[in-house]
């Protein structure tokens, strides 16, 4: 039964047309497969939420979680990253700047050959909250 | 920086000639990179200790874990296969050493490889880290509440398993061993006894004990499950892996 | 639930991190999840040095009751200080 996965550190396209740093988790199948992004925890880009993000692709889909705190804290450790951005009060993080990087992550995850052009959203209960809060009717 | 990981089913050649699945996880860097063979838990060959697997790649070691219940089972769901394997009273010592050769050699045959192998093993699997570690020429060895090291099994358990502590003098390797104290298989006396003869034998070891944890402490789909030990453990373990799996 | 009121302070004094001691001119105190600390909850307080970096940081995640109590601590040695040492 065939079902290599690959999962690494690559650049996307986010916000604002900047370059920002993701991990990529995605089954190395023809597919076509659906495509989720993932949006990590206030907690910051962290190891559990790569492993989240590995179980994914596990699962059959091409995943992507862009490092909201990549502006910030380039190459800083997940909760230094999380701090920095915490004393520059950029958390919660702008909606606009989430929207700009779940659509640039939704740009790479229909830009791999192997996809279908359908995406999702999977997101840690306290990203919901933002969303609750700003996108009801 | 480049951390990619490829993780993927694959055949090796398992004891006596034979094709057993197994679960690869590995850094796709030119390395040199120690290699770990994953010992799954009685409950079987499972999403969980494939995830193992792939956690020890994200920190740069070749691993894989054999199925160890293919033979019984080829193609099932990870718990129909247990069912069986327990049935049948469990996977038999010999052919145990012999996977674990097979997956060492297929480890050591990676490109990236350092030529060095380590065993790690949960629960019955603990007990198998051990006996793979007694039985062939490793470099480093985890037990992770391996119960029947020491001891027999008692009356209407499933496994046909004896204890093996005797073999304590044939160690080939530093012996990492990580146990709950509220375990009863093993009890904290057994886990004693076991050291007391990697000490008479003059043996590496370091074993760790902890508070508040009993049996299947690292399995995170549990209640046994105990973050602290856990996150502990895995300190220790890489640890452990750095200094006796490096180039 | 995570938390994001965070009260910020400018600082002036020195922490010992992970590479040595560094100057400190920033602080942050926050109630939230932790990263080590086994609780779901804890007080943070980030002692931070923005101008060197992310990694120029030194952080303590305490229970709410030990942050309570450090409060006190610290309130008694102040009091208790000689006059004129500042």
């Amino acid at each position: 039964m065939y079902d290599a996965v690959l999962s690494e550190t690559v650049t996307i396209t986010g916000h604002g047309g900047d370059a920002i740093e993701a991990y990529s988790a995605r089954p190395l199948t023809p597919g076509p497969l659906g495509g989720v992004v993932v949006l990590h925890h206030l907690p910051g880009y962290d190891r559990q939420t790569k492993e989240f993000t590995r179980s994914l692709a596990v699962g059959g889909f091409n995943a992507v979680m862009p490092n909201l705190y990549w502006r910030e804290a380039p190459g800083a450790d997940a909760d230094d990253a999380m701090a920095t951005a915490r004393a520059q009060g950029a958390i919660p993080i702008a909606d606009e700047r989430v929207v700009g990087e779940v659509e640039g992550a939704m740009a790479y995850l229909n830009g791999l050959s192997n996809a279908n052009g359908k995406g999702a959203v999977a997101a840690w209960r306290e990203i919901l909250d933002w969303f609750g809060r700003y996108l009801a009717a | 920086m480049y951390d990619a990981v490829l993780a993927e089913s694959i055949m090796i050649t398992g004891h006596g000639g034979d094709q057993i699945e197994a679960y690869s996880a590995r850094p796709l860097g030119p390395g040199p990179a120690g290699g770990v063979v994953v010992i799954h838990h009685m409950p079987g060959y499972d999403g969980q200790t494939k995830e193992i697997a792939r956690t020890f790649a994200v920190h740069g070691y070749n691993a894989v874990v054999p199925n160890l219940y293919w033979r019984e089972a080829p193609g099932a769901s990870p718990d129909d296969a247990a069912a069986v394997a327990r049935a049948a009273g469990g996977v038999p010592d010999e052919r145990l050493v012999g996977d674990v050769a097979g997956a060492a050699a297929y480890l050591k045959g990676l490109s990236n490889a350092n030529g060095k192998v380590g065993t790690i093993g949960y629960c019955s699997g603990g007990r198998q880290s051990f006996l793979a570690a007694v039985s062939l020429p490793l470099d480093a060895a985890v037990d992770c509440y391996g119960a029947f090291v020491v001891g027999t099994p008692p009356e209407g358990m499933p496994l046909k398993v004896g204890p093996i502590v005797d073999k304590a003098p044939d160690l080939s390797c530093p012996l990492l061993g990580l146990f709950g104290a509220d375990d009863h298989y093993p009890s904290p006396e057994q886990v004693a006894e076991l050291e007391k003869a990697l000490q008479e034998a003059g043996k590496t070891y370091e074993f760790h004990s902890y508070e508040g944890a009993g049996h299947a402490f690292f399995s995170v789909n549990r209640p046994a499950y105990r973050p602290e030990a856990a996150m502990d453990g895995w300190q220790k373990i890489f640890a452990f892996y750095g200094r006796y799996l490096a180039a | 639930m995570c938390t994001y009121l965070t009260e910020k302070i400018e600082i002036s004094g020195s922490a010992k991190g992970a590479s040595g001691w560094f100057k400190v001119t920033d602080g942050s105190v926050y109630f939230d999840h932790p990263v080590h600390a086994p609780y779901g909850h804890t007080l943070n307080i980030d002692f931070l040095a923005p101008a060197q970096g992310p990694s120029a940081r030194v952080a303590v995640e305490l229970s709410a009751d030990s942050a309570r109590a450090l409060m006190k601590a610290i309130e008694a040695v102040l009091e208790s200080a000689p006059p004129g040492l500042e």
